[in-house]
C-alpha cells in the first residue's frame, strides 16, 4: 500500500474549501478590493512564505511598484502551501505565493485556483541550485546511481520533492521507486543528515548553505537536473477572486511581474532586503543561494510538470494543463 | 522552650519550601546548559540554555517581544474570557437538571475530546485566517475543562445542604447563589486554571499554523530562517507565559476561595 499522509491530509480540506467556495460565492460576499476610490490605495491581502522566494514582492513594496498600480500590499505569513491556497479560496487572501506542483494538486481535487504570475524557478547547475537533496560529509553519493536504496528526507510527501525527485531519477535511468521517501521539514534536514538518520535530505535556503557550513554537500539537484531554470513558485489567486476583480488582477500583475525583473537584476538589494522579512542572519543572506526570479510563465515546462503529477500517481484525477492551470 | 524549637522548625521549612523551585529550577537550566555544552546534544540544533535566553533577553531589550506578546494574550484573553461565558452558564444548567445532564453526557463526551488543531480548516472557512479562528480555536478548546468542571461542581453539592435550604423555604435561585455556587467553585477555578493553559496552547498553534500576528508567527518565521536561538528563546517566553498567567489565576482563585479548606491548608 502506498502511504500519502498529505494527500490524505489535503482531501478533506480540499473538499472543505470546495463548500467554502461555494458558500463564499452563495453569500456574493463583495471584497474590499473591488472598492476603488479616487488615487485611494486598495489593500490586498497575500498570503506568504518566509522565505526568499518572497523578495521580489518586499522589493516592489519598497520600491513602490505596487503603490504605482494604486495598490497596497498587506502580507501574511504562514508556514505552508496547503494554508495559503486554502486561505485563497476561503477569501482571506486576494493572492498567494504558492508552487506549480501545489497549485495543480489542488486544481485537480476540483479547488478553484489559478495562477496569476510567475514567481521564481530553480538553478541551472548543482552548484548555483537553491533546493536541492543535500547529505552530509562521506555520503558515498558519487552519481544519480547511487541514490538507488537511499532513504531521502522530503518536506512533503506528494508535494513538489516527491515529483521533482522521481522525475529527475527516471531521467537519469534510476527507478524511482528504488528511494525511501520519509518526511523531514526543511529546517529538520541539516540535524537528521549530520545524525545520520537520512543518506540525504531535500532542503531549501538558507539550509542548504547551513549543510555546506557543517562540512556537508549537494548530492543531487533534481530540478536543475531536468531542465536549467525549471518552475517552481508562482502567485496564484482564487478563481472567484480573478472573476470578480479583472483590474485589481491585472494591476497585480504588471506590479509583480515588474517586482520580478527588478530582483533578477538587482542582486544586492534582494540579499539586503531578506533580513527585513526573516530572521536570516544578514551574513548567510549575503552569501546564501537565490532564487532565480523569473517574470516569465514557461508554461512548456509547466506542462511536463503536470504531466508528472499523473505519470507518479500525486493525483488521482486528471491533471490539469498549463493553460488550465494558468488564469484566464 | 518546646514552642521556640517549633518555630525554628517552622521558619525553616517555610524558606525550604521556598527555595526549592528556585534549586529545582536552577538545576533543570544548568542540565539543559551542560547537555549541549558537553556534546551530548549538537550544540547547532539545541543551543545551550544560556544562549536561548540571551536571545530573548535581545528580544526583551529591543522592545520587539512586547507587540507579539500583547497579541497572543489578546488570543489567550478572548479565548478565555468567551470559554467561561459560554461554559459557565451552560455547566450550572445541565448541571442542576438531571434530565438535560443525561441527554447531554455523549454528545459532550463526544466534542470534548475532538482536538482544536484538527478544527483548523473548519475554523478558516467560518471565520477567516486572522483573529477570529485564534479565538474561535481557544475558546472551542478552553470550554470543555470549564464546562465539565462546572457541571459536575454543580453535580456535586451536598443534598443535605440543598434539602435544608430548601425546607427553610429558600427560592431557587437564592439556592443557586447561596448554596450551590460556594460549593461548586473550587472545581469551576480548577476547569479556569486547565482552560487558561489551554487557551494559551491554542492561541499559539493557531499563529503558528494560520499565520495570525503573534508569538507563534514569529516561532515559525525564526524557524523557517534558521535562527535556532531565537525560536527557542521565543519558545521559553511562551512558556514563561504560560507559567505567569498560570500564577495569576491561582491569586485570583485563593483571593475567591480563601474561605475553603483546601486554600486554608495552604497559608
Amino acid at each position: 500500500m502506498r502511504f500519502h499522509p498529505i494527500l490524505d491530509r489535503a482531501r478533506p480540506v480540499a473538499a472543505v474549501v470546495a463548500v467554502a467556495a461555494v458558500a463564499v460565492a452563495g453569500c456574493g460576499d463583495g471584497d474590499d478590493a473591488d472598492s476603488e476610490g479616487g488615487g485611494e490605495l486598495v489593500t490586498i491581502n497575500i498570503g506568504t512564505l518566509p522565505i526568499a522566494n518572497a523578495s521580489p514582492m518586499y522589493l516592489g513594496m519598497e520600491e513602490g511598484f505596487f503603490e504605482e498600480e494604486g495598490l497596497e500590499i498587506e502580507p501574511t505569513v504562514l508556514q505552508g502551501g496547503n494554508e495559503i491556497i486554502t486561505g485563497l479560496v476561503s477569501g482571506d487572501y486576494d493572492f498567494g505565493f504558492v508552487g506549480y506542483i501545489s497549485a495543480g494538486v489542488a486544481l485537480s481535487q476540483d479547488v478553484p485556483v489559478c495562477v496569476v504570475t510567475s514567481s521564481d524557478a530553480t538553478g541551472t547547475t548543482p552548484e548555483d541550485d537553491w533546493q536541492v537533496l543535500v547529505a552530509g560529509p562521506d555520503n558515498g553519493i558519487e552519481s544519480p546511481q547511487d541514490l538507488a536504496g537511499t532513504t531521502l528526507g522530503i518536506n512533503a510527501l506528494g508535494g513538489v520533492a516527491e515529483v521533482m525527485i522521481k522525475a529527475a531519477l527516471d531521467a537519469d535511468g534510476v527507478d524511482p521507486n528504488s528511494v525511501e521517501l520519509i518526511e523531514v521539514p526543511f529546517p529538520e534536514v541539516p540535524a537528521a543528515v549530520a545524525e545520520g538518520r537520512i543518506d540525504a535530505g531535500y532542503t531549501s535556503e538558507p539550509f542548504v548553505t547551513t549543510v555546506l557550513d557543517q562540512g556537508g554537500e549537494v548530492v543531487y539537484a533534481p530540478q536543475s537536473e531536468l531542465a536549467p531554470e525549471y518552475p517552481n513558485g508562482s502567485y496564484a489567486a482564487s478563481e472567484q477572486f480573478i472573476a470578480e476583480n479583472g483590474d485589481v488582477v491585472e494591476r497585480f500583475a504588471r506590479a509583480m511581474n515588474r517586482s520580478l525583473d527588478y530582483a533578477r537584476e538587482n542582486e544586492d538589494a534582494v540579499r539586503s532586503i531578506i533580513p527585513s522579512f526573516t530572521e536570516i542572519d544578514p551574513e548567510v543572506a549575503e552569501r546564501m543561494r537565490l532564487p532565480v526570479y523569473t517574470s516569465e510563465l514557461d508554461e512548456q515546462a509547466i506542462d511536463e510538470q503536470m504531466g508528472f503529477l499523473e505519470q507518479y500517481d500525486i493525483v488521482e484525477a486528471a491533471a490539469p494543463t498549463a493553460d488550465e492551470l494558468i488564469c484566464g | 522552650m518546646a514552642a521556640g524549637e517549633a518555630r525554628t522548625r517552622h521558619v525553616a521549612r517555610s524558606l525550604l519550601g521556598r527555595a526549592l523551585p528556585v534549586v529545582g529550577v536552577a538545576i533543570a537550566v544548568s542540565l539543559f546548559e551542560f547537555a549541549s555544552r558537553s556534546g551530548l546534544v549538537d550544540a547547532r540544533f539545541l543551543p545551550p540554555a544560556s544562549s536561548m535566553l540571551g536571545s530573548l533577553v535581545d528580544q526583551v531589550a529591543d522592545g520587539s517581544i512586547w507587540q507579539p506578546v500583547g497579541q497572543t494574550l489578546q488570543g489567550w484573553a478572548l479565548g478565555l474570557g468567551l470559554a467561561m461565558a459560554i461554559a459557565l452558564p451552560l455547566g450550572t444548567l445541565i448541571g442542576s437538571v438531571f434530565l438535560l445532564f443525561m441527554a447531554t453526557r455523549s454528545i459532550v463526551e463526544f466534542l470534548r475530546p475532538v482536538p482544536s488543531v484538527a478544527l483548523i480548516p473548519l475554523a478558516v472557512l467560518l471565520f477567516g485566517a486572522g483573529l477570529e479562528s485564534k479565538i474561535f480555536l481557544a475558546t472551542f478548546a478552553a470550554t470543555w475543562p470549564i464546562l465539565l468542571q462546572t457541571l459536575y461542581g454543580v453535580r456535586d453539592v451536598d443534598p443535605v445542604a440543598m434539602e435544608t435550604a430548601r425546607s427553610f423555604g429558600i427560592k431557587a435561585p437564592q439556592r443557586l447563589r447561596r448554596v450551590v455556587l460556594p460549593s461548586a467553585l473550587p472545581y469551576i477555578a480548577t476547569g479556569v486554571r486547565i482552560s487558561s493553559a489551554v487557551a494559551l496552547i491554542l492561541s499559539v498553534t493557531a499563529e503558528l499554523v494560520l499565520g495570525a500576528p503573534g508569538l507563534g508567527q514569529e516561532i515559525n518565521i525564526a524557524r523557517q530562517s534558521g535562527a535556532v536561538e531565537l525560536m527557542y528563546g521565543l519558545i521559553i517566553a511562551t512558556g514563561l507565559i504560560g507559567w505567569g498567567l498560570n500564577v495569576l489565576v491561582a491569586l485570583v482563585e485563593r483571593r475567591l476561595l480563601h474561605w475553603h479548606p483546601s486554600q486554608r491548608e495552604r497559608t
